[in-house]
């Protein structure tokens, strides 16, 4: 009777291919192609002749009998024949800076808040209404939240400069889109302050999501609120704040419609100091010589890159975590707390 | 929320020790500053998008003025020289829509195949899914692009909407959600009875999994309908243009002359959308909640 | 549209044909375009015509052209119906769309005549992707009243044919405030402001007069940015030399110079061109003047001096004078695309808008456009046309005319627009102080040769 009934389930069991059948084979046509597409593209010769608007290309320089790396030795070397001195990991550079300003205020708020709205003993009443304000520019358009922050800061007759100049903070309107560091910090700040809300959310469900028996045992012997935080909150919030990060990196990384439109001219002024990695691939694969073949392969090292980072993140993170969250359950069936 | 019940807190409040007060005054003045900061840049395109070019030029105010069917009149007329600002919204809505039809369905069915079929594979095509959810999509931007125009659907909507079918992070919370909220029995249930799988599918697991369909419906819509990467690369006739898109060309020089005009513009992009999350933010919030408890 | 893709085909070969033996092969007849209107277009040189229901795709990045049109909507019956036109909207993302859409011939809304800017023509007119105009049934007689160098910009520098026609000369001037010059500097007619600033010394010698008699409230340009066209096509020599050899220009390092005094002593508003507050400057007493050419008269300036007739914003408060140098800047031409639907209903569009003395002569004496037709430039100006109440009565074709006959565009080829947007970052940067000019030099080259790397950059 058993087998015979779990021959039949056998049996349904081939159906499930038919389930995840669209998704696979959407997954390669439109994502695993041409994410090949693009790597094979890094290896070939693939741009435009201005002068004449001529495309050339795409061949492989392979087959031409050239180094098949052509597209890579601009990409990590520049004129001044320094490693890393190029436009490619100078986007790069940008965009990590930009991400971290905006993630380590962002992660800290985020703690902060959830901590409170988790905190049994001061209730907050008001907190569905601030969770609801809180988040709510994080479903906002982009580009819409982009455009709304460049005539705020604008020079000389935007809100910002408006309000500064009438309180007398500042003597003149200052030309904020103009300073590489104020139009960084705005992008950055648009960047925190679309996201806390979410990560706070997350890590609210997060410390929810604690058994509230390890907080009380730890309370019952007299622990305070910054030893709770430390030593039972923290490090079982652990693997979601690890996600949360290697989240944000792999977003951050690609970092695009905010400091495209946030600029006048789009490039990331000033003086390409806002230019993201991906605002770079763009630049190269669709203005001047349209280099297709060099975009793809700054786009090879941008997967590198991430590939690199979110595996570090998980590497470091994850370890040190698990052994600590044994170490604390240890401590905890010892101290006779579970 | 529940500030209503003023009195009744009052007296508890009293009991508590000055300590825990202390902290509660501190802890909401920082939210109530916080929710400020975040309705602050709302407001004042609200209240400009009602001001006249020359009143939001010669100062800034948090007070409304009247201005407003001024200013939207003049965008409508600015506008519509060839595509109505209406047929930009109508474009975002039949992407979003499709799009996120498609995302959640084909998800669901996905999840379900992974969940319900212990087939050969299932565990290696599981994994597979996680892998690809740390692949970043931009990077195939160049080869996506190429591929799409020489397929010949350059300038269609198709490239917006089909790859939504393959959506891992969808994927991923239907199957969490799934685990808990359907009981293999009702399948094996349907079974015996004779329906087919994809009828069990359709009729018995779907509407069970109403909320978590709901969630993501909201999500799906919402990344759709802001996306502003993929259809500026892909669409090049005006008259298909999405609503970001026309976020874009309002910084063009069609509308640099009038900044009551830019600020109504603004305010029609945001402002439906606001509209729902006000409606929706429970369940929003709720769906942000259950997404990121991610093992 | 599969139609359209053989016709694309046809096309091609064509144009590949038509090169090969120098283009100036008439090809065979047309014959039933419907109500042409204009009964000598006789050699249309395409077979192809527009399918009933279609439209003819015209694309541009503002209203400008549309607004012209109207012109050509009345003198062919019926033409309005067959046309669409396409208004991008932001010039900054519109070669990027117009090289998407000619990678689309069978697409429905694929252009079939495109404007271009002088800043970019070139990359256009040479190349397969534009038609010469012989093939849309224009004929070197219908060129004979343009000016010399709106024919040279639009010509294949591969094998001299003739890709696209303009309907308007674009000489540049310095425009100024009557009222201010008068109370601030005491000048009070055109020849005395030009003697005040016929060297870029004496420029910046008047905008410190200014900014310190007007009490720091008035400052002689808007922007910064607004003396590029005058140093632009002052240069010796194009950017790009025809053997991919680039070339930094003198007048490019003069340029810096200048636009570093502006700024390092305050001498302008230092908006940013085509910014709101920019466009606000000709309707406040803030902004002495701007540098700009026929077109910008009334598209920029009048439509933003905050009236519409004498005693209005500051309607009738402005002058014109040449200014520290003479220059040129701007103009739109339109080409046929290798794909276009119908060249022979193209080609009378373009016939009718840039070489029809009568039609264009109506359009400047409506707009005050100043056309790309001599003899209608002559004839307005001998019935007396040209004194403008914008400008007090000044008599605009009599400050263009000879500025016009002038024009020499050498110094243009088809990297012009974003070489020049390369070196606005660098001295950006320069003039605010963040690098000296030796490092604004190299970057802006190093820049050039990341964005065109098959450059000799020095």
């Amino acid at each position: 009777m058993a087998n015979k009934k779990k021959r039949k389930t056998v049996e349904y069991d081939r159906w499930g291919w038919f389930f995840v059948a669209p998704f696979f084979i959407i997954f390669l046509i439109f994502q695993l192609w041409p994410l090949l597409y693009t790597f094979g593209l890094a290896f070939c010769e693939s741009w435009t002749d201005a002068m004449f608007n001529l495309e050339i290309g795409p061949t492989f320089y392979g087959a031409k009998g050239e180094n098949i790396f052509s597209n890579f030795p601009a990409i990590f070397v520049g004129d001044s024949g320094k490693l890393f001195d190029t436009y490619t990991f100078k986007a790069i550079g940008n965009t990590i800076i930009m991400w971290v300003a905006n993630f380590i205020p962002q992660i800290l708020l985020a703690l902060l808040l959830a901590v409170w709205f988790t905190d049994t003993r001061v209730k907050m009443k008001a907190q569905g209404a601030y969770k609801m304000l809180v988040f709510m520019p994080n479903i906002m358009m982009a580009a819409t939240i982009s455009v709304l922050f460049y005539k705020l800061f604008d020079y000389p007759n935007g809100p910002i400069n408006q309000i500064l100049t009438s309180w007398g903070i500042l003597d003149d309107p200052y030309r904020f889109l103009n300073t590489k560091t104020a139009t960084r910090g705005i992008i950055a700040f648009i960047n925190f302050w679309m996201w806390y809300g979410n990560t706070m959310i997350v890590l609210c469900a997060g410390i929810l999501g604690i058994s509230p028996s390890l907080f009380e045992a730890a309370r019952v012997d007299g622990a305070s609120s910054g030893q709770i935080f430390r030593s039972v909150t923290l490090p079982l919030l652990r693997p979601i704040m690890v996600f949360t990060l290697v989240n944000s990196a792999i977003g951050g990384l690609q970092m695009f419609d905010i400091p495209k439109l946030l600029t006048t001219s789009g490039y990331g002024d000033p003086d390409y100091t806002t230019r993201t990695i991906t605002m770079y691939i763009r630049d190269l694969a669709f203005t001047g010589s349209k280099q297709l073949g060099k975009a793809a392969a700054a786009s090879l090292v941008l997967f590198a890159i991430t590939l690199i980072i979110s595996l570090t993140l998980f590497y470091f993170m994850r370890d040190k975590d698990a052994i600590k969250e044994r170490k604390m359950l240890k401590a905890a069936r010892k101290g006779g707390w579970a | 929320m529940s500030t209503a019940n003023a009195p009744a807190k009052a007296a508890k409040e009293e009991s508590m020790s000055g300590n825990i007060l202390a902290a509660k005054i501190f802890r909401n003045f920082i939210c109530v500053f916080l929710c400020f900061l975040n309705i602050f840049p709302f407001w004042a395109m609200i209240v400009n998008s009602t001001r006249s070019s020359v009143m939001i030029q010669q100062s800034f105010s948090l007070i409304p003025s009247h201005y407003f069917m001024e200013n939207f009149q003049k965008l409508l007329a600015q506008a519509n020289e060839n595509v109505s600002l209406w047929r930009y919204m109508g474009n975002s809505l039949i992407i979003a829509v499709s799009a996120t039809v498609l995302s959640v369905y084909f998800s669901t069915m996905t999840a379900y195949g992974v969940v319900v079929y212990k087939f050969r594979g299932v565990t290696l095509v599981w994994a597979f899914i996680m892998g690809i959810m740390m692949i970043p999509t931009q990077v195939s931007t160049i080869g996506f692009f190429k591929f799409v125009f020489n397929i010949g659907m350059g300038n269609t909507y198709w490239p917006l909407i089909i790859p939504a079918i393959a959506a891992p992070a969808t994927v991923f919370f239907m199957r969490q959600y799934m685990q808990s909220a359907l009981p293999l029995e009702i399948v094996d249930a349907a079974r015996v009875d004779g329906s087919n799988e994809f009828r069990t599918f359709n009729t018995i697991a779907v509407p069970m999994m109403k909320p978590a369909v709901a969630t993501q419906c909201i999500f799906a819509f919402i990344g759709s309908w802001n996306n502003f990467y993929t259809p500026s690369m892909i669409l090049t006739g005006q008259k298909l243009y999405t609503l970001p898109m026309f976020v874009q060309l309002m910084r063009g020089e069609r509308f640099r002359s009038d900044y009551g005009i830019i600020y109504a513009g603004l305010v029609i992009t945001i402002v439906p959308i606001m509209i729902v999350y006000l409606i929706l933010s429970k369940y929003i919030i709720a769906g942000v909640a259950l997404g990121g408890v991610k093992e | 549209m599969k139609k359209k893709i053989l016709s694309i085909l046809l096309a091609t070969t064509m144009v590949i044909g038509l090169t090969a033996c120098g283009g100036s092969d008439g090809g065979s007849t047309g014959g039933s375009t419907a109500s042409s209107g204009d009964s000598s277009s006789a050699p249309a040189a395409s077979s192809k015509t527009l399918a009933d229901g279609d439209k003819l795709y015209i694309y541009s990045w503002n209203t400008e052209l549309g607004d012209r049109l109207n012109y050509v909507y009345d003198a062919i019956p019926g033409l309005k119906e067959k046309v669409e036109y396409v208004n991008v909207g932001d010039s900054a993302v519109y070669q990027e769309k117009i090289d998407q859409l000619l990678q689309t011939p069978d697409a429905q809304d694929y252009p079939d005549i495109i404007a271009f800017e002088a800043g970019y023509i070139m990359k256009y007119t040479n190349s397969d992707y534009t038609l010469p105009i012989t093939d849309c049934g224009l004929t070197q007689a219908d060129l004979s009243e343009m000016y010399d160098y709106t024919i040279q910009i639009a010509t294949d520098q591969r094998n001299n044919t003739i890709k696209g026609v303009s309907w308007q000369s674009c000489p540049g001037a310095f425009m100024y405030r009557t009222d201010l010059a008068e109370s601030i500097l005491g000048v009070k007619s055109p020849e005395e402001m030009q003697a005040k600033i016929s060297t870029w010394d004496g420029f910046l010698e008047t905008a410190r007069e200014i900014k310190e008699k007007s009490g720091d409230k008035t400052r002689i340009l808007s922007a910064n940015g607004d003396v590029s066209n005058v140093f632009n096509s002052n240069k010796s020599e194009p950017w790009v030399s025809a053997d991919g050899v680039f070339h930094m220009d003198p007048a490019m390092l003069e340029y810096m110079d200048v636009v570093k005094a502006l700024e390092s002593e305050d001498l302008t508003q230092k908006t940013a061109p085509w910014t709101d507050a920019w466009n606000a400057g000709p309707s406040t007493d803030e902004v002495f003047g701007y540098f700009g050419c026929t077109w910008f008269l009334h598209w920029t300036i009048k439509s933003n001096c905050g009236g519409t007739k004498v005693g209005e914003g500051t309607y009738g408060l402005w002058n014109m004078c040449q200014g520290p140098a003479s220059y040129y800047w701007g103009g739109t031409w339109l080409g046929a695309t290798a794909g276009c639907a119908d060249p022979a209903l193209a080609g009378q569009i373009m016939k009718a808008l840039c070489c029809n003395t009568e039609i264009m002569q109506k359009m400047s004496e409506e707009t005050l456009d100043y056309v790309n037709n001599k003899t209608a430039m002559n004839n307005l100006s001998a019935a007396g046309k040209g004194a403008y109440d914008f400008l007090g009565g000044q008599d605009f074709i009599a400050v263009f005319q000879p500025l016009a006959a002038q024009v020499d565009v050498s110094w243009m080829c088809a990297y012009d627009q974003k070489i020049n947007e390369l070196l606005d970052t660098q001295l950006t940067a320069y003039s605010l102080g963040e690098k000296d000019k030796d490092t604004a030099v190299a970057d802006f080259k190093a820049a050039v040769r990341e964005t065109y790397p098959n450059l000799t950059v020095e």
